[in-house]
């Protein structure tokens, strides 16, 4: 059973025209800069708002078509939902949260009640059954909300950035777990997610949305290898540019700076470029690099094992090396340094 | 515990004080002024006993109906944005901003014995409102109805409206919804409105006198054996105006935790 959504819908500014395809054994991520729509597709999908044209189908069944008039109500579509925030039932137990699925379709009250304790215990809940939901911290209450929604057993799961709303120390843990039953749900799974670590970490497949158009999608691999957009680039970690070619010679749109590649293009292009592979020297180096210029530190923030340093200049870069240099290099907010970058480091796309 | 941003600028300290001493001094003036000595006897007396049973049956009356007719119109209202709802709030504001008395009158005329609706419900069921205390229960409801709907509206337009939609997934039907989840959630908003609607029908006079009259054991409720009383008795005025300052006072302050969300400690 595949879902898939091929539609039109505007929603004030929001103008969506997005074509999305989850397969019955696959779990896409849906990333996108805020107010890309991504939150407006999982309520297409869920049943929350009508579509002005096209089709949402899961399997055979369709479940808006405005053409033909269809529109199946989120009561009978048979989803599974969790949003940011977990939107607990407050005046219920977190068993009666769970079981109120089981219970809206006619499952007697003990059973519903067995099934709830069932799925609160699989989903790594072990407070008492009658513990009321303001009393749990947020990781706590989304996993309540997601045995919520597995309880109802729907054939289909809609996850909108899940761990948005945990705190750090919990975020790890319950992205694991989380990574567990989607993948242990029979059915598409499709999680809205933040960054690119959520994303790959929970799903197959990414498809990135922009101001409510699907850009790219693939693994976080295949972003990575050729970024299509700015927005890509920050989210796998990479510098991106925008610019014309004219050969071997980049223009970078918004400036002067012209940058030097090894590759052969003309018209618009996307570049590319690692922070790893951008150098900073503390006077002008000699020797090959073909793009040299004089820049300010913009920020030093540390990551992982390495320090990325954002800086200023004629193109604005964020560079990646290591915390010895930030030492040796006196790389502070305000500093000036050297960026050196060999022309074979840049990966040139054509738009 | 001083919190920070609840912090109070102490120039306005007279003005609030100034308040206080306002509302006290009309209750300080009817406690001084009350009969004392034989306070339980004239609280005894039928005329008293009647008017109070009247007014709390009446108002208890009103309250259920501003429920049973309040919820679903402010649902509706809260479930859209409409031009059509824009005016039906209007309509439904109007009885809150008319004096009573010409809300009176509008009853008079509509359900009177020969209004327009009155006239027809007269002659085929035989019920009369003049006089009466379905007129009573009448006149409190036009009165009290829209703070429990605008009170209401307030609290459903206030819901998170996801929380509906993921009731809706879980697979419950928009009635399951409503009922297992809206309500409950909203819970304390329809609460203040039904206290402020119930409080505003026991203290309702200027409606009720003009539609349903003033007939003892009839439709003389609280407010209009007080207005009666000044007139002939004022020691029975000031003993009526005590109790009514005790019922309201007492239900104010058994409904405190429902009405005033946040501001008493629990």
């Amino acid at each position: 059973m595949t879902l898939t959504a091929d539609f039109a819908l505007r929603r004030g500014a929001l103008d969506l025209r997005v074509r999305l395809c989850v397969g019955a054994d696959e779990t896409v991520a849906l990333v996108g800069p805020n107010g890309a729509g991504k939150s407006t597709c999982l309520g297409v999908l869920a049943g929350a708002l009508a579509i002005d044209a096209g089709r949402v189908a899961c399997g055979d069944a369709i479940w808006d078509e405005p053409s033909t008039g269809r529109f199946v109500p989120p009561e009978a579509r048979g989803v599974g939902v969790v949003f940011q925030e977990p939107l607990l039932f407050e005046h219920l137990s977190i068993e009666g949260n769970v079981a109120f699925g089981p219970r809206a379709l006619g499952v007697p009250r003990g059973e519903a009640r067995a099934r709830a304790r069932a799925w609160l215990e699989r989903t790594g809940v072990t407070l008492d059954p009658r513990t009321r939901p303001a009393a749990l911290s947020g990781g706590q209450a989304q996993r309540v909300t997601l045995a919520r929604a597995l309880a109802r057993e729907p054939r289909a799961l809609l996850l909108d950035e899940p761990l948005s709303a945990v705190d750090a120390s919990g975020k790890d843990a319950l992205r694991r777990e989380l990574a567990v039953h989607l993948r242990a749900f029979d059915g598409p799974r499709l999680v809205v997610a933040h960054d690119a670590a959520d994303a790959a970490a929970l799903a197959d497949r990414i498809v990135v949305l922009e101001a409510g158009r699907v850009v790219q999608e693939g693994t976080l691999a295949e972003l990575a290898a050729r970024p299509g957009s700015r927005y890509v680039g920050d989210l796998v970690g990479l510098n991106v540019f925008a610019g014309v070619a004219d050969g071997r010679r980049v223009r970078v749109a918004g400036g002067d700076a012209v940058l030097v590649v090894a590759t052969d293009a003309r018209g618009e292009v996307l570049v590319a470029l690692h922070p790893r592979a951008v150098s900073l020297f503390p006077q002008r180096p000699a020797g090959s690099p073909r793009n040299v210029w004089s820049a300010v530190v913009a920020a030093v923030e540390p990551s992982l094992d390495r320090v990325r340093v954002r800086l200023d200049g004629p193109v604005p870069v964020v560079a990646e090396v290591t915390p010895g240099a930030v030492d040796e290099l006196g790389l502070a907010g305000g500093a000036r340094v050297w960026v050196a970058i060999k022309a074979t480091e840049f990966v040139v796309t054509p738009r | 515990m001083t919190r920070v941003g609840r912090s109070f600028p102490r120039g306005l300290a007279p003005l609030a004080v100034l308040a206080g001493l306002f509302l006290l001094a009309p209750l300080a003036g009817l406690l001084a002024r009350v009969p004392w000595a034989d306070l339980l006897e004239r609280l005894a007396s039928d005329a008293v006993l009647d008017a109070l049973v009247l007014s709390l049956q009446s108002s208890l009356a009103a309250a259920l109906l501003v429920v049973v007719l309040g919820l679903p119109l402010a649902a509706w209202l809260a479930s859209g944005r409409s031009s059509l709802r824009a005016v039906v709030r209007v309509l439904v504001t109007l009885p809150m901003v008319l004096p009573p008395v010409v809300g009176g009158v509008a009853l008079l005329l509509a359900f009177g014995r020969s209004g327009l609706v009155g006239e027809p419900l007269a002659r085929l069921f035989g019920v009369q409102f003049t006089f009466a205390f379905a007129g009573v229960v009448v006149a409190a409801t036009y009165v009290a109805l829209p703070f429990f709907v605008l009170t209401a509206e307030s609290g459903l337009r206030g819901l998170d409206a996801r929380l509906p939609t993921v009731a809706a997934t879980l697979g419950a039907s928009p009635w399951r919804v409503f009922t297992r989840v809206t309500l409950p959630a909203v819970a304390p908003a329809l609460g203040a409105g039904l206290v402020l609607a119930w409080a505003r029908a026991l203290g309702e006079f200027g409606a009720t006198i003009t539609f349903a009259g003033n007939l003892e054991g009839a439709t003389r409720t609280m407010p209009l054996a007080v207005h009666t009383a000044l007139e002939s008795d004022p020691e029975a005025a000031i003993v009526l105006s005590l109790l009514m300052v005790a019922v309201s006072a007492g239900l104010l302050f058994a409904l405190r935790r429902r009405w005033f969300v946040g501001a008493t400690t629990r």
